[in-house]
């Protein structure tokens, strides 16, 4: 048995082998699967654990991520998608690069969220196609989805961590519910993420506890737990400090790097998201009106990309919600219908 | 003709209501025996449910019980048969009162807390935080939850009527004055096993039906604050007027 | 988890107060209900007039309630009611010319059927048929044959005092 040293934060993906759900069996073994572990710190941890705890067999390989240039991670073609007759995507085209973090932009109610809903399979478009991996989720079954998604992280606008459970049972979560392991390996594995965030003090706080850069973090601790494989992250930066919120931009950063994750990410901070982001999509009105890298964006002379970027009042998207004349209505003696 | 419209759109709205019920409790039988394996779970909502009903329901019992006692004794007293105060009792608490009062008491303490707790944790994202971790939110919030009020009520039904029972005697025999003896005597004698039994069916009729209406508005609750409270008041109004329907019909079914 | 020790006592008090309450009301407070199929032999019996007579009345001998009625149904061949009767097998020393009559228990309680033993030394089977029955009293009948004898009385009194 060998570590790989691959030095620092690396590419390297190590596969181990373990007692999982899905996967292999081994000779005399158990019914393993794979424990997807990145960077030589945490693969170091593991391993080291698991030759002390001496009943697992495991190998161990290098080996990298061999679909990257398969296809784009996520893609939406033709997109079409309507709430209660209200037409919140029109025509959208996306494509999301592997391994990159791309940002998906707009002024609010733009139905960001929804696509990230659309991403993840929560929702059918009305017309057009999403694939993840390649995959049509439209022609998957409720398992395939769950299966899939096991390979997906989401991290929610507000962290939406369980209320019931303590920070450690919380990252625990999916571990318990889809891994039968031994209590001793979901201790380092959820310690392991929590020191990622810089949390692991807070194991035993309940969400209540914590404050709201506290929750996201230890939402994103959650969402790594599983090693998946594309992060998603929902307005990570919204009401939060600008001390957190260096914290989750690095965290971000450094997540995407290390684990080799393929990010995406909705806000509408958009000096964080030049800073932080590979490509941008801007949205409006159920279409991708500009997409490029930030700072290509920022040289756009699209009225709509100039004013949302640099938040004017005057553009596309008026200040004023539509009105009858404001002279003549002050003057009548009526009160508005 | 727009009235006619609005009605008609009510009308179907009604009718997708009950459609997405039926859907709903399809499913979380479904998941049901995946639900039973985790033990755990289900003793965290049998505790949640029953548990924590348990002073509400004993309380109410003694005084549905003492109150029972005044009145059989008083009607039976113009009939000279004050003995059988205790079959009155008896009969009254096991067949109708135990198992009907848990139930709206149920639905009350029991049903209203599961609706906020599902709806609330909706408004949070917490349901949707679930299935994004490939965990079906029926299978892991819902069912343990409707699991342990299924199981919950009739256990409740049974220390209601007990306490019942203990409740007219106090009234009848101690402060009455009734005979002990043909009190337990009479009641002995002419309840029957088949009494218990229809109590018994009746509240695991009443927590199938309490239990999957609180979670189920809950489930479906509008995920706003406003949303949840009116999930709440439905659970209670839609839980009393279930219960008493079906009450009806049981009686009618098992007489 | 850390509550857990506190969430077991109580949920463990809830289940064995509720168990306790079921077995109680199970045991305590009803008349034992006899399973029919199980600890019972059948025995019947056809009467001109089961009167109020129900199903899961009691069956008594001495007082002593040994069985239930099971059932009752009309044979149309024989013009009769015919009684079917579950005997506790404990009780199983009745002897086979024992009679069967429908009796009413107090002035308004329901109506059962009384068991009086007879002298033979074969004692009533699985399956048997009890020959000696007699019919309910119906109020009815007794007045209107009160009446009638009364009324038979008056003529026969009449005629003979006619006759010298």
């Amino acid at each position: 048995m060998s570590v790989p040293a691959a030095g620092g934060w690396g590419r390297s993906v190590a596969v181990i082998t373990w007692p999982f759900r899905h996967g292999l069996r081994v000779p005399g073994g158990r019914l393993i699967g794979q424990v997807y572990a990145h960077g030589a710190g945490l693969v170091a941890a593991k391993a080291a654990h698991c030759a002390a705890l001496g009943e697992v067999r495991m190998t161990m390989a290098l080996a990298d991520d061999s679909q990257a240039s398969v296809s784009a991670a996520a893609r939406l073609s033709g997109v079409h998608y309507q709430v209660r007759g209200h037409s919140v995507f029109k025509d959208l085209n996306l494509s999301i690069e592997r391994g990159k973090i791309t940002a998906i932009m707009g002024p609010s109610g733009t139905g960001k969220t929804t696509l990230l809903r659309l991403i993840t399979g929560q929702l059918q478009p009305d017309q057009g196609q999403v694939s993840v991996d390649g995959v049509d989720l439209a022609a998957l079954k409720t398992d395939q989805l769950y299966a899939l998604r096991q390979r997906m992280g989401m991290l929610f606008q507000n962290g939406a961590l369980l209320t019931d459970l303590d920070v450690y049972e919380n990252v625990a979560f999916p571990l318990r519910e889809h891994a039968d392991l031994p209590e001793s390996l979901v201790a380092r594995i959820v310690l392991m993420k929590l020191q990622a965030v810089g949390l692991r003090g807070a194991a035993r706080l309940m969400p209540s506890e914590l404050s709201g850069g506290m929750a996201r973090r230890i939402a994103l601790a959650r969402a790594i737990v599983m090693d998946p494989k594309i992060l998603i992250y929902d307005e990570p930066f919204a009401g939060l400090d600008p001390i957190a919120m260096g914290v989750v931009l690095r965290l971000i950063r450094n997540m995407n790097q290390a684990l080799g994750l393929t990010s995406i990410v909705v806000s509408h901070d958009v000096q964080e998201i030049t800073a932080l982001a590979d490509t941008v999509y801007l949205l409006s009105e159920g279409r991708v009106v500009a997409s490029g890298a930030p700072a290509s964006l920022h040289n756009s002379q699209d009225a709509m990309v100039r004013q949302f970027l640099t938040g004017g009042e005057e553009g596309p998207v008026p200040f004023h919600y539509p009105a009858a004349d404001y002279l003549q209505q002050m003057l009548s003696q009526e009160v508005p219908q | 003709m727009s009235v006619l419209v609005d009605w008609l759109e009510m009308l179907a709205e009604q009718v997708r209501q009950w459609g997405r019920f039926s859907i709903f409790t399809a499913r979380l039988f479904a998941v049901t025996p995946r639900a039973l394996l985790r033990f755990r779970l289900i003793v965290e909502q049998l505790n949640n449910t029953g548990a924590r009903s348990l002073v509400i329901i004993m309380l109410s019992g003694l005084f549905v019980g003492m109150v029972l006692g005044l009145q059989g004794y008083d009607l039976l007293r113009r009939f000279g048969s004050t003995e059988a105060l205790g079959t009155a009792a008896a009969l009254g608490l096991l067949r109708e009162l135990g198992p009907v009062v848990t139930a709206l008491l149920f639905a009350g303490r029991a049903g209203t807390s599961l609706t906020s707790e599902i709806g609330l944790m909706s408004a949070t994202d917490q349901l949707a935080a679930m299935e994004m971790m490939a965990v079906d939110p029926i299978r892991r919030v819902c069912a343990p939850r409707f699991i342990g009020g299924v199981l919950a009520m009739p256990l409740l039904a049974a220390i209601f009527g007990l306490l019942g029972i203990l409740g007219a005697y106090l009234v009848g025999v101690v402060i009455m004055g009734v005979d002990s003896g043909q009190f337990w005597s009479q009641m002995r004698s002419s309840v029957e096993l088949k009494d218990v039994v229809e109590g018994i069916v009746k509240s695991v009729a009443f927590g199938l039906a309490c239990s999957s209406i609180a979670v189920f508005e809950g489930y479906y609750a509008v995920p706003t604050a406003e949303g949840v409270g009116r999930a709440t008041t439905r659970t209670v109004v839609v839980s009393s007027v279930a219960i008493l329907a079906l009450d009806y019909m049981l009686t009618a079914a098992l007489l | 988890m850390r509550q857990t020790r506190a969430v077991e006592f109580s949920t463990g008090l809830f289940v064995l107060l509720g168990f306790a309450a079921l077995f109680f009301l199970m045991t305590q407070i009803t008349s034992r209900g006899l399973s029919l199929s199980e600890t019972s032999y059948h025995l019947t019996a056809s009467f001109e007039n089961v009167g109020g007579l129900k199903v899961g009345a009691p069956v008594s001998m001495s007082g002593v309630t040994v069985g239930r009625i099971e059932s009752i149904q009309y044979d149309a061949t024989i013009y009769k009611a015919v009684v079917k009767l579950a005997i506790r097998t404990q009780f199983d020393h009745i002897p086979n010319d024992s009679d069967a009559a429908i009796y009413t228990a107090g002035l308004l309680g329901g109506q059962y059927l009384g068991l009086s033993p007879g002298g033979s030394d074969v004692f009533y089977k699985n399956g048997d048929t009890i020959q000696l029955t007699q019919s309910a009293i119906v109020l009815e009948h007794l007045i209107s044959k009160f009446l009638f004898d009364k009324a038979g009385q008056g003529d026969s009194k009449s005629s003979t005092g006619k006759t010298p």
